[in-house]
């Protein structure tokens, strides 16, 4: 029971401080701890306890959550050495008053209140909680390290129960497994009901045995460096735990972490697909997946069946293009049109300069009237080319601007077509993108 | 993200309108050969980094080759959901199933855009 709790309480620090706190950090701020326990068993408890506590304390958690806890441990250290000294029943009960005193500013409380401060939901108090549930361990400590001749009787008595360690053990995984999924959902009530819970086992152990506590915690350290070592193994599969009954080998593994990886993919599925928030599985999510993509496909065979009826009267409406252009709103359309009009031009090149001379006047007509404040904006900036140069541009194309250049000018085109009230600058940009679209049509017709 | 389906969306527009025009000209314009055009703009539109787009390019360029080699692998895999999935997305044949999803992610993001500017197309064609 108290074996895993030091451990484990540090783990929820850390998980506090940082949510997205890896196994690695964890693994680490369970080293230091187990380092300065070690040490606080060494040193003596009058001069280092205070000292040891705040230090190893801010080193794993926030600064915010211990503040308080730091200023009543120099109030109520006294009150704390006694209670150490003479462990009871309501030690925790203690320590859920420190809780209280933090949330209140006093020094001061009686006992009995216990965790009244865990059941509030609100922030504050969550976190006063933690604060809470962690110093009963840093009273064991207390007691192991006043108590040395305890400790080494309990040590002994530790080696020789193999099945008490064992027994140990497994609750310690057990609370590991617990702490994953806590980590998974991250939901503040399930995670003070666990501190509740926890408080209450450690409780129940105080009340099995006072002196227990230390014997219980020389197993800790025990049970610590095995677990250390396993740690070690698994440094390299940071991202993955095995948990309680789960297989170690390299294989499932690697399984898991593939299993883990389709599983984001298809989080990341479900974020596109429309509908699919819904549904929880994976063969549902597969299924609307499936369904959604055989709809688009079908959506663009309807399509172009309705383009190729369409398809003839293209170069007729090249003059509407415009018109319609002008009240599009999104760039994607302004570029579209923009283009549309440019290849049909170019595959119609006797009419162009009729057709172009057209365009321009009735976009330059219908922008001036919509777009008044744009013109204004931009006209500075825009320097009309003469048509019959740029023509001359159009016929010869410009093979020297790359792939790039292209695409960033047809971003510029939306610009551009805003800029144009009469000059006929936008032609020139489609037509060096030619050069390069012409030998893709090879490969598309 | 945006920027990006942006490019695409005015590259498709480009060439796609580009071998409508090529369509027009030749006179025998009929649906698939319309759609075939919208499918490989589109794929030209995202390049060749991505598996799906290599497909289609790859598919079209030697069409004539692995014609009967299509049926084939058509009929072999006939399965499961994923084999439906695999079937959608070109070139899902030969993928694993993380790169499968991967791929399938794409390529709803292309076919989106693209049924948007058709759409838009055929909204300007129409009136």
């Amino acid at each position: 029971m108290n074996i895993a709790l030091p451990e484990m309480l540090l783990n929820n620090i850390t998980s506090n401080g940082g949510n997205g706190s890896s196994v690695l950090e964890r693994q680490r701020a369970r080293m230091k701890w187990h380092q300065e326990q070690v040490q606080q068993q060494e040193m003596s408890y009058f001069n280092g306890q205070n000292d040891q506590m705040m230090s190893s304390f801010h080193q794993t958690s926030e600064a915010h959550e211990f503040h308080g806890l730091i200023n009543v441990n120099d109030q109520s250290l006294n009150e704390l050495v006694t209670r150490a000294i003479k462990p009871d029943p309501c030690m925790e009960n203690n320590w859920g008053d420190f809780g209280t005193t933090d949330n209140n500013g006093f020094g001061h409380v009686p006992v009995g209140v216990g965790h009244g401060g865990m059941s509030h939901p609100t922030e504050m108090n969550y976190a006063i909680s933690r604060t809470t549930s962690c110093p009963p361990t840093m009273a064991d400590n207390a007691v192991s390290a006043v108590k040395p001749k305890e400790t080494m009787l309990s040590s002994n008595r530790g080696r020789e129960s193999f099945k008490k360690r064992k027994a140990d053990k497994n609750q310690h995984l057990k609370e590991v497994a617990e702490e994953e999924t806590k980590d998974k959902k991250l939901k503040e009530c399930i995670e003070e009901g666990d501190d509740s819970s926890k408080v209450t086992t450690e409780k129940k152990s105080n009340k099995r045995s006072a002196n227990n506590s230390s014997n219980s915690k020389e197993n800790s350290d025990t049970s610590k460096e095995k677990s250390k070592i396993t740690d070690d193994k698994k440094l390299d599969y940071i991202h993955v735990r095995a948990r309680r009954g789960q297989a170690t080998d390299s294989h499932s593994l690697a399984e898991r972490v593939r299993r883990e990886k389709i599983s984001e993919r298809m989080r990341f599925l479900q974020d596109l697909v429309p509908g699919c928030n819904k549904i929880t599985g994976k063969a549902g999510m597969l299924d609307e997946i499936i369904n959604y993509v055989q709809s688009l496909q079908r959506q663009v065979e309807f399509l172009s069946m309705k383009l190729a009826a369409v398809n003839p009267r293209l170069d007729i409406d090249v003059d509407n293009f415009f018109n319609k252009d002008i009240f599009a709103t999104t760039t994607s359309t302004f570029s579209t049109v923009g283009a549309g009009t440019s290849s049909e031009m170019l595959s119609m090149a006797q009419r162009q300069v009729n057709s172009l001379q057209q365009i321009m006047s009735s976009s330059g007509l219908e922008m001036g009237i919509l777009n008044l404040n744009e013109m204004a904006l931009r006209r500075t900036t825009s320097a009309p080319v003469p048509i019959p140069e740029m023509f001359l541009d159009s016929s010869s194309i410009n093979q020297v601007q790359s792939f790039q250049t292209w695409d960033t000018d047809l971003d510029n085109m939306y610009a551009m077509e805003l800029e144009q009230g009469r000059s006929a600058q936008f032609l020139p940009h489609p037509c060096t993108g030619f050069a390069e679209a012409g030998h893709d049509l090879k490969m598309e017709m | 993200m945006t920027t990006r389906s942006s490019i695409i969306r005015t590259r498709f527009a480009y060439r796609f309108l580009h071998s409508l025009g090529k369509l027009n000209q030749q006179a025998k314009t009929n649906s698939r050969r319309v759609k075939h055009a919208a499918y490989t703009s589109m794929a030209s539109a995202v390049g060749s980094k991505r598996a799906w787009s290599r497909a289609v390019l790859s598919k079209i360029r030697n069409r004539s080759l692995n014609r009967n080699l299509l049926k084939k692998k058509r009929r072999s895999s006939e399965e499961s959901r994923f084999g439906e999935l695999r079937k959608l997305v070109p070139g899902g044949e030969v993928m694993n199933f993380y790169n499968l999803l991967d791929e399938t992610a794409d390529y709803i993001n292309c076919l989106t855009s693209q049924v948007q500017v058709m759409k838009n197309i055929l909204n300007l064609l129409s009136t």
